[in-house]
């Protein structure tokens, strides 16, 4: 942590896209920071934005969207100000991305050490032999056993598993200074998730880059993240540090996250009352789109956006009732 | 992975929109439109067409034969004088009616057989599936006309024959279909809740099966008004007198020699619009219900 | 107290090319009435044919299916199919079970009408309090799948399988494919509905943290194999066998202030194509002896109602 400010900062992102004619304004004014060096969670469900945001970082969103304001700042740089060109190259050099779907971010054609050896040249230039024998050393390091004879196999041999450790592998390739991992372990099986989650974190400590990892598994944020921003359609609720998120959560949205997740190691009881089962997520509320199922929304929660205030140090929240609210996400 | 029902999500896959706004669509293909003209013209000929023309067609009248295309006879007349115009509205009822019964005949059978076929998979499977490539081996026009000359020069032999050649077609459509269709949830749950094999082929898959088959019909209907009238050039199935386009073509191939062009041009061209009009709202159809377009 | 589900050294085996794959390779389990009983593995392990072979949407290959008594794998088709109306599924993805061209109606009045359970008058009553235990409003009965949200049509797939009022629900991972705010509620509206009917479960999952919310008895499986079974709380806070050890140690817990020792594996489970002679976890276990390559141990009782398959 020796550079100054951050790493990453998304200010006021704005994007739209179209729906039936008009345009949806689908990401609303989200601003968050990734500090160097630090393992950030984005937590949300469907349809939050949180891939969303991704995207727009890594420049890879849709034809059909369109930034209507705001910047992303890596390392002091507009990254939505960029050509095509110079985003090709800021990706894979300081931003590296990891699917959901595995299979589909390989090249079904080419062999994986093939895959890994191209990311190393493009990175340094380095001879066709030298770095197929890094690409070897690398997927060994990242728990590929028997790495020279599996460098030679196809991805549709592989297990998923062992594909996203061959991403991972790619991306220690390319050292970037900022990985976005968006829900890396969806479709594998838990013990493998604990496997690759443990390799992301050695990669981590090695390289000493910042993590932006998407998920919707808290499970995940709790063990694995320093810091946790939460998002509903398209606006931020709240961001804080890992404790304060589990221990203090203070918008009605994270506690009622928080009341609804399920435990391994203790029987969870269910939920009392609200059995109003609204999921409907709706873009056109001006305010806070939280508030069709908000239990402690206010009038002015539909007109007009909260600003976003700090509980502690660290610790932001975007509600206009939070004070008000006495609502907890104790399970008791 | 998750649902909820975003207004938008990118992690969900793009579903097939079944109910797009019906003119927003049309909007966007101006194939579509074009085909769908071309269509009520031919109907409106073939409805109120003997009502508009003042001529019978099948009165001779040899003082006013060949003459080319006036006021009076906008197509001209034949070699018998017969005013082409009258002999070609009277024939769009026939190749219409030939075309339509062709295709319900093939769709509604190959529809059946296709979905048996691919439900039940195994042995029963692969003895229609060779049987089906055995037809398919055979050019439909080829077929219709082996069929026909060995049934008899009828109608109804002619329509047997050529909707023989391409129920294949839609065997092999439905099959496809049902083979994805049969591994979803919903046709394990129709199982599950208690539904013998049939009911879950026929009021359960069926239905959402039927998209593709549909497309092809359309087309078909253009393929056919062609078949038709090709046999009927060569003189399979429907015999002069009677004013089928296709025999109207034949008759007038003899008058081109001496230039006179138009007792065989007008039929030609209306047959060749018919199809095309087919062809059109056939291809539109396709676009708008594959995927990728249905997608927003 | 007798079972209401017997399954008996249940094997199936698929056909892949010239291969055979034992999916399913002897698993016995008892359900008793009115139970929710969890089996749950990772993919692979062989639990959702399992499932399937208990309610005969596949085929078994050996061994038995008792419900109530009655051999199920005995039965003609005609004859399964009346006892269907007591077997019933819930499936895993909401998107895909609901026929999309079925109005919700249609779909839910089809079983009253297979099994003469009512029609006209009496289904319209039954449709309405199917709807209403299942927190869905009556109005919505006119509507189409996709004009609803994925929780909602999960709740119509739950109306599905409940309004014959079966004695026995198979649920097939019912909450994977929904947010995690909703999951609770369909958990909780799963428990709420067993009380009220008193139909047993067969709860058929990956995620063992909505197993531990529902279930009183699980069995954990491996390479089509039941490897431990017992009370769910037992097995949760104690278990025995080294795969079930490592398998909750490494779901990660939401809480920060948690600090756990985590078990990792190493390497992955054995192809299905190549199944080991002796115990299939024997290439991944820290326990493992050389005995235990020889033969599949057998489950053992390792007291109060707890068995476990392992050598050690």
């Amino acid at each position: 942590m020796t550079q100054n400010g951050p790493l990453l900062s998304i200010r006021s992102l704005s994007v739209s896209f179209p729906r039936r004619g008009q345009r949806v304004q689908i990401l609303d004014r989200v601003s968050f920071d990734v500090s160097h060096g630090e393992i950030v969670g984005l937590v949300g469900e469907s349809g939050s934005g949180k891939t969303l945001s991704s995207l727009a970082v890594t420049g890879f969103l849709p034809r059909s969207a369109r930034v209507e304001d705001g910047e992303v700042y890596l390392d002091g740089a507009n990254l939505l100000a960029l050509s095509p060109e110079e985003m090709t190259k800021v990706r894979g050099r300081k931003i590296a991305l990891i699917f959901q779907s595995v299979r589909s971010a390989l090249n079904p054609m080419m062999r994986v050490g093939d895959q890994v050896a191209r990311a190393i040249r493009i990175q340094k230039n380095a001879r066709p032999k030298e770095a197929h024998q890094e690409a070897i050393a690398l997927l060994s390091q990242v728990g590929i056993s028997d790495a020279a004879k599996r460098a030679r196999a196809y991805p549709h041999q592989l297990s998923g598993g062992m594909c996203q450790r061959v991403l991972v592998a790619m991306m220690l390739a390319c050292r970037p200074s900022l990985l976005i991992a968006d829900e890396p372990t969806t479709g594998l099986d838990v013990t493998i998730q604990a496997q690759i989650f443990e390799l992301i974190r050695d990669v981590q400590r090695e390289t000493g880059a910042s993590i932006l990892l998407i998920t919707h598994d808290l499970g995940v944020v709790a063990e694995t993240c320093q810091r946790v921003i939460v998002m509903y359609a398209g606006q931020i609720m709240e961001a804080a540090p890992v404790d304060l998120l589990f221990g203090a959560p203070t918008h009605p949205y994270t506690q009622m996250l928080l009341r609804s997740v399920l435990r391994v190691d203790r029987r969870v009881k269910p939920p009392e009352g609200v059995t109003a089962l609204r999921e409907e997520v709706t873009y056109a509320i001006q305010g806070c789109r939280f508030a069709p199922r908000c239990p402690a929304a206010l009038p002015v929660c539909w007109e007009q956006r909260p600003e976003p205030e700090d509980v502690t140090l660290g610790h932001a929240v975007i509600c206009h009732n939070w004070r008000g609210n006495h609502g907890t996400c104790h399970q008791d | 992975m998750t649902t909820g029902t975003a207004a938008y999500s990118i992690e969900a896959t793009a579903k097939a929109r079944r109910y797009s706004p019906f003119w927003h669509t049309l909007r966007a293909h101006p194939s579509m439109i074009a085909g769908l003209v071309l269509l009520f013209l031919v109907i409106f000929m073939m409805v109120a067409g003997p009502f508009l023309v003042p001529y019978k067609p099948l009165k001779t009248n040899p003082e006013i034969r060949l003459q080319p295309p006036s006021a009076t006879h906008p197509m001209g007349t034949d070699a018998f004088g017969r005013d082409i115009l009258a002999r070609v509205v009277h024939g769009a009822r026939l190749d219409l009616l030939i075309a339509f019964s062709v295709v319900a005949i093939a769709l509604g059978l190959g529809v059946l057989i296709g979905m048996f076929s691919g439900y039940y998979g195994g042995k029963v499977d692969d003895v229609i599936m060779r049987i089906t490539d055995i037809v398919l081996a055979f050019p439909s026009f080829i077929l219709a006309l082996a069929i026909t000359a060995i049934l008899g020069n009828t109608i109804p032999n002619v329509i047997i024959a050529i909707a023989i050649a391409y129920i294949p077609y839609f065997v092999r459509l439905t099959r496809g279909e049902v083979l994805s269709a049969r591994e979803l949830d919903y046709a394990e749950a129709a199982r599950c809740v208690g539904n013998p094999s049939w009911r879950v082929m026929y009021l359960h898959l069926l239905p959402n099966c039927l998209t593709p088959a549909l497309v092809q019909a359309t087309l078909c209907l253009g393929w056919a008004i062609l078949d038709a009238s090709g046999l009927a050039f060569l003189g399979l199935g429907i015999r002069p007198p009677t004013p089928e386009w296709g025999v109207l073509v034949s008759e007038g191939a003899r008058d081109i020699i001496s230039l006179q062009w138009w007792t065989s041009f007008f039929p030609g061209a209306v047959i060749v619009l018919t199809a095309f009009g087919f062809n059109l709202i056939g291809d539109s159809l396709r676009d708008v219900t594959s995927p990728t377009e249905a997608e927003q | 107290m007798e079972p209401v589900i017997r399954i008996e050294n249940l094997q199936k085996a698929f056909h892949e090319g010239r291969a055979l794959i034992w999916a399913v390779n002897g698993v016995s389990l008892d359900i008793y009435p009115g139970e929710a009983v969890g089996l749950v593995g990772e993919s692979g392990c062989g639990k959702t044919t399992t499932a399937r072979c208990l309610l005969r949407l596949l085929e078994p290959t050996k061994g038995r299916v008792l419900f109530q008594g009655t051999d199920l794998t005995a039965l003609k088709s005609r004859q399964m199919r009346t006892q269907r109306r007591h077997l019933q599924m819930v499936f895993q993805d909401p998107n895909s079970s609901l026929n999309p061209r079925f109005s919700i109606r249609r779909t839910l009045a089809e079983p009253l009408h297979l099994h003469g359970l009512g029609s006209g008058k009496t289904a319209q009553a039954r449709l309405e309090e199917t709807m209403t235990r299942v927190n869905l409003e009556p109005q919505m009965l006119g509507r189409y799948p996709h004009q609803l949200s994925g929780g909602q049509k999960q709740r119509v797939g739950i109306a599905r399988a409940i309004i014959t009022e079966p004695r026995f629900v198979a649920l097939d991972e019912p909450t994977s494919s929904l947010d995690m705010s909703i999951r609770i509620q369909v958990l909780s509206l799963l428990q709420r509905l067993q009380q009220q009917l008193g139909m047993a479960y067969l709860f058929i999952s990956h995620d063992l943290s909505a197993v531990r919310f529902l279930c009183s008895r699980i069995f954990v499986m491996y390479l089509g194999r039941v490897i431990e079974a017992g009370p769910a709380d037992e097995i949760f806070d104690h278990p025995t066998h080294p795969y079930t050890q490592a398998l909750l140690s490494a779901i990660p817990i939401p809480d920060p202030k948690t600090r756990r020792t985590r078990i990792l594996l190493e390497g992955e489970p054995p192809s299905l194509f190549n199944l080991p002679k002796g115990c299939g976890f024997y290439d991944r276990c820290r326990n493992r002896k050389p005995s235990c390559a020889l033969e599949p141990p057998a489950l053992r009782d390792a007291g109060g109602g707890h068995f476990v398959a392992c050598g050690e």
